[in-house]
């Protein structure tokens, strides 16, 4: 059984957790019937896009001398890509992060990339759960629950 | 007593001795001298007297003797007296009643606390198990094993009768303090009943109960109430009657009840609780009370004001009925019943009569229902029609009997059974499950539509619970007929309590499982009128919103997001800019900026909630959503005009300078749902060419830029601005521009380059127009706003980008002029 309460039940507990933050109604608002598939391509580009910072990210702290310009220039992308998208828990480390970048710690940025990685992943399962059962709901016929937080 | 003396006197007549005592004082003061003395004397009692003494004197003013007068003011000194024991009563009485009024402020105090309390907590506990339920349901859809879906199944029931429960609990305790608001709009009450029987009906068919609707031809289609609370209570009862029938049926019937609303006001308000507890006090009445003849000195009929109730037991055993109106038409009335016709009483003030009261004996027990008959005047032909008003005439009453034919009520639980929290018996509670609350909803809810519910059952053989509803008929058609449509509760999705009917869905093991069922709360309709096309009717509702899944067709359901400014022209919806954006051409009457001040208008008209974004204690913001159903299905264009001719057909020309992928993508997202599109460049030196390029009538700058940051871009083009051409440095390729990094403007992906009107040259020496550019940066820092500002940038937006503010900065710095409408 599809359960649009499901769908929205699962988006509550990503605010509920701090997973998401309000940009991602903001985002929630930009779909409508000229753009159906909005929310699930602009998460999508979020995805693809952070795997490639996170990699580059990887790289470039693995470089010697390591210059930690590069590394926060991408930390910079990565916190902007997640803002925008709303995934508040990234965004915080990537955050704590720039600190790191700035003190030139580098045991610090290390700590930070494998907790960006974690928390990307957190993100990546569970919002890319969610968008697999609302448009698998939305192919059924149903209808999504949208609910007040 | 004359010739003798006082001291002579004294032990011989009552009071001579306070006599002789006051003449004394006189003597000896001399001054005149009254006092009060009480005396008993044989015979009379206590006697108060007034003795009165002054000294005589002669002309020089000795004192040759006094003067004493008695006076028996027994009579005054009783009042006195009763007068004093009066004002001590009033004073006990006052503070009993000050202390009453403070017990009764105290008590409301804490009931309205109680009410809050449970509000508040209702709502704090039903916002988690909505997680809890809705994740249970989610993980149904997951591949499980047997033991694993049974237990998921007993999860997602147990939630549900919780959610139901506070659901219920909440519902009452808003109905107790007086916050629940009853709506009054169009209904179609047919609709209401088939639907509630339909929806039994398919949760019950592997019960083998037959189930159906008996709705009269004289009610009619379209009446005026709340049909969210009325579907509630049939639900309710419905419901309940499925869950308490084991074979057999359920029927509702609906019709018209046939008496005036004079009749009704004089004598036909009772309570089902107070004659409930009449009822219950009556308790030798099954001795006390025989049928005889039906004569008027020996009759039953129950006339007036309490109206009611001799209650009446036939035979042996047989069923209790407390009823107050209403009654079982299906069971065989005795032979004795007729010729009761008789008698008509006066009203106490108004002298209007009260209508007259059939009672039909039945063989299982008797029930008392009104015949209604029209208000009469005084007898003697002083006789008024209940002509009424317009009003009275538009009011009238529909009656809802639930009938089946399951466990029955026993006659004990019938006088507490509307009551809170009152189960019929444990047992019962055991089996078929029930908190207690849904029939004290019931009553509440029709007492509230200033109606009346009912029971009559028999144990074993069934029950039917009656209530009738004040309902209005819609008044005259104004303008024309076609072209206002009800609002079809088909036609919307409906807000049932869910949570009830499932519960009782599945308590009475009709189904297992839970279909998603979509909820509106807080209907409101108005009407938008729709320049010449006549009245058009919209929903607004402002509750749980719904994405509209695109398959559905225009002029259905559709989700209408806003925060606080953004209700842009929802009338001039979204089939407007989708279609204006599929041609990809602003060739429309209305450009950016008069389409901004037709959303003004729109928003203004529509009356729409637009809460702005708030933190709740759970933490993310709460978005006001809307949704607006256009039931017309009308083709014609929205309600909002497009301005008039304008002169300048052209969309502002906007550059969004912006190196991540997903904010470009975000932030041409947000500009397309406000109906402008732009050109993006993915670093500071792009940035560059397409300005060289093209004119831009703004531009969207991020700071942090590869290649050229944003700061230096502005300061460039601040340049180009004061000297009216693009300077060598300029052009400058920066040194460090790295191989690899995003193309320039020719490189852009195509998709993100819109089509342009004609561009405008590259301006030579003239001096050029300052272009607003429009810092958007993470930094919130103030020093960074100071440098953003000293390098030329008109405003500073921070990332995040939100709607609100993309829009605004809009509003502030896109040019208006050209493009405003005319007036």
């Amino acid at each position: 059984m599809v359960s649009g309460r499901g769908v929205d039940e699962g988006v509550f507990f990503l605010f509920w957790q701090g997973i998401l933050d309000d940009q991602f109604t903001q985002l929630q608002m930009l779909q409508d019937e000229s753009t159906p598939d909005f929310l699930e391509e602009v998460v999508t580009l979020f995805f693809d896009d952070s795997v490639k910072l996170l990699e580059n990210l990887s790289e470039s702290l693995k470089a010697d001398p390591l210059d930690y310009k590069v590394v926060d220039g991408h930390v910079h992308q990565f916190k902007g890509s997640s803002s925008s998208i709303g995934a508040q828990r990234v965004m915080q480390v990537c955050i704590t992060f720039r600190h790191c970048c700035d003190n030139k710690d580098k045991q610090g940025c290390l700590d930070h990339l494998a907790k960006a990685k974690e928390e990307f992943n957190i993100v990546r399962s569970k919002l890319g759960k969610m968008l697999k059962l609302e448009k698998k709901i939305v192919d059924l016929g149903g209808v999504l629950p949208f609910m007040d937080c | 007593m004359k010739g003798k003396k006082d001291t002579e006197l004294v032990g011989l007549v009552p009071g001579a001795l306070e006599t002789m005592r006051i003449k004394k004082e006189v003597l000896e003061l001399g001054i005149a001298i009254g006092k009060e003395v009480t005396v008993t004397m044989d015979g009379f009692g206590k006697r108060w007297l007034v003795v009165a003494c002054e000294p005589l004197r002669n002309k020089a003013g000795q004192i040759l003797g006094v003067i004493t007068a008695c006076m028996d003011v027994t009579e005054q000194a009783l009042a006195r007296e009763r007068l004093a024991q009066m004002r001590e009563e009033m004073a006990v009485r006052e503070a009993t009643e000050k202390e009453l009024r403070r017990a009764i402020r105290l008590a409301d105090e804490a009931m309205e606390a109680k009410n809050n309390f449970l509000a508040v907590m209702s709502h704090e506990i039903r916002t988690p198990l909505n997680g809890v339920l809705g994740m249970a349901q989610v993980l149904a859809t997951t591949p499980l094993d047997p033991e694993q879906r049974e237990l998921v199944s007993a999860m997602v029931f147990s939630a549900d009768v919780l959610l139901a429960i506070i659901s219920d609990v909440l519902d009452l305790s808003k109905v107790e303090a007086g916050t629940l608001k009853l709506e009054e709009k169009e209904l179609n009450p047919r609709d209401i009943v088939k639907h509630v029987v339909r929806t039994a009906i398919a949760a019950s068919k592997d019960r083998g109960i037959t189930i159906h609707a008996d709705i009269g031809d004289d009610v009619p289609s379209v009446v005026y109430g709340d049909p969210l609370r009325i579907k509630q209570v049939i639900t309710n009862l419905v419901f309940n009657a499925v869950k308490f029938t084991r074979k057999g049926h359920v029927k509702v019937r609906l019709h018209v009840a046939k008496f005036s609303m004079e009749a009704r006001k004089t004598d036909l308000k009772h309570s089902v609780s107070d004659s409930l507890t009449r009822a219950s006090k009556l308790e030798s009445t099954e001795d006390a009370v025989h049928m005889t003849d039906r004569k008027t000195e020996g009759n039953e009929i129950l006339m007036g004001r309490s109206s009611l109730l001799k209650l009446r037991q036939l035979g042996g055993g047989e069923s209790w009925d407390p009823l107050m109106e209403g009654g079982r038409r299906d069971l065989p009335e005795l032979s004795v019943t007729e010729d009761e016709m008789g008698d008509t009483i006066r009203g106490p003030i108004t002298g209007t009569a009260h209508s007259k009261r059939l009672m039909k004996m039945h063989s299982a027990g008797f029930t008392f229902q009104d015949v209604h008959e029209a208000v009469t005047g005084l007898s003697g032909g002083d006789q008024k029609a209940s002509t009424g008003g317009d009003q009275a005439q538009r009011d009238f009453w529909l009656k809802f009997e639930i009938e089946d034919t399951g466990i029955g009520i026993p006659k004990d639980a019938l006088p507490t059974l509307f009551e809170k929290f009152t189960l019929v018996h444990s047992s019962t509670t055991r089996k078929y499950g029930g908190t207690g609350l849904g029939l004290a909803i019931c009553k509440q809810l029709v007492e509230l539509m200033d109606g009346h519910i009912s029971v009559v059952s028999t144990e074993g053989k069934g029950s039917t619970f009656t209530f009738t509803l004040r309902c209005k008929r819609p008044p005259a058609a104004t303008g024309s007929p076609g072209s206002a449509k009800l609002v079809s509760e088909t036609k919307m999705k409906e807000n049932l309590s869910h949570s009830t009917a499932n519960v009782h869905k599945l308590q009475a093991g009709m189904c297992s499982s839970l279909k998603s069922e979509t909820i509106l709360s807080n209907l409101q309709t108005y009407q938008v009128l729709d320049d010449d096309r006549g009245p058009r009717r919209s929903v607004l509702v402002d509750a749980t919103s719904y994405r509209v899944p695109t398959k559905l067709p225009r002029g259905s359901l559709k989700v209408r997001h806003t925060n606080d400014s953004d209700c842009y022209g929802y009338l001039d919806d979204s089939r407007e800019k989708a279609r204006s954006l599929e041609e990809e051409s602003y060739s429309h009457t209305a450009s950016w900026a008069a389409r901004q001040g037709a959303w003004t208008e729109s928003r203004d008209r529509g009356g729409v909630n637009r809460g702005g974004l708030r933190r709740t204690s759970s933490g993310p913001s709460r978005i006001n959503t809307l949704m607006m159903a256009d039931l017309d299905h009308s083709k014609s264009v929205p309600a909002i005009s497009a301005p008039g001719p304008v002169v300048d057909k052209k969309l502002p020309s906007l550059l969004l300078a912006e190196d991540n992928k997903v904010n470009v993508m975000v932030a041409l997202s947000m500009l397309k749902k406000l109906g402008l599109s732009a050109d993006v460049a993915y670093n500071g030196m792009e940035a560059i060419r397409a300005l060289q390029a093209k004119h831009y009538d703004l531009v969207l700058m991020d700071i942090c830029m590869p290649v050229l940051d944003g700061l230096e871009v502005t300061r460039r083009i601040r340049r180009y601005e004061d000297l009216g051409y693009w300077d060598e440095e300029s052009t400058l390729t920066p040194s460090d521009r790295k191989p690899g990094s995003p193309g320039a403007l020719e490189d852009l992906p195509l998709k993100v380059i819109h089509k342009q009107s004609a561009s405008s040259p590259v301006i030579g020496l003239d001096k050029v127009k300052r272009m607003p550019i429009i810092a958007m940066t993470a930094n919130a820092l103030s020093d960074c706003e100071r440098q953003c500002s000293a390098t030329g940038m008109d405003s500073f937006m921070t990332k995040p980008v939100t709607f609100k503010k993309l829009k605004d900065v809009l509003a502030l710095h896109l040019p208006h002029k050209s493009s405003m409408p005319s007036p």
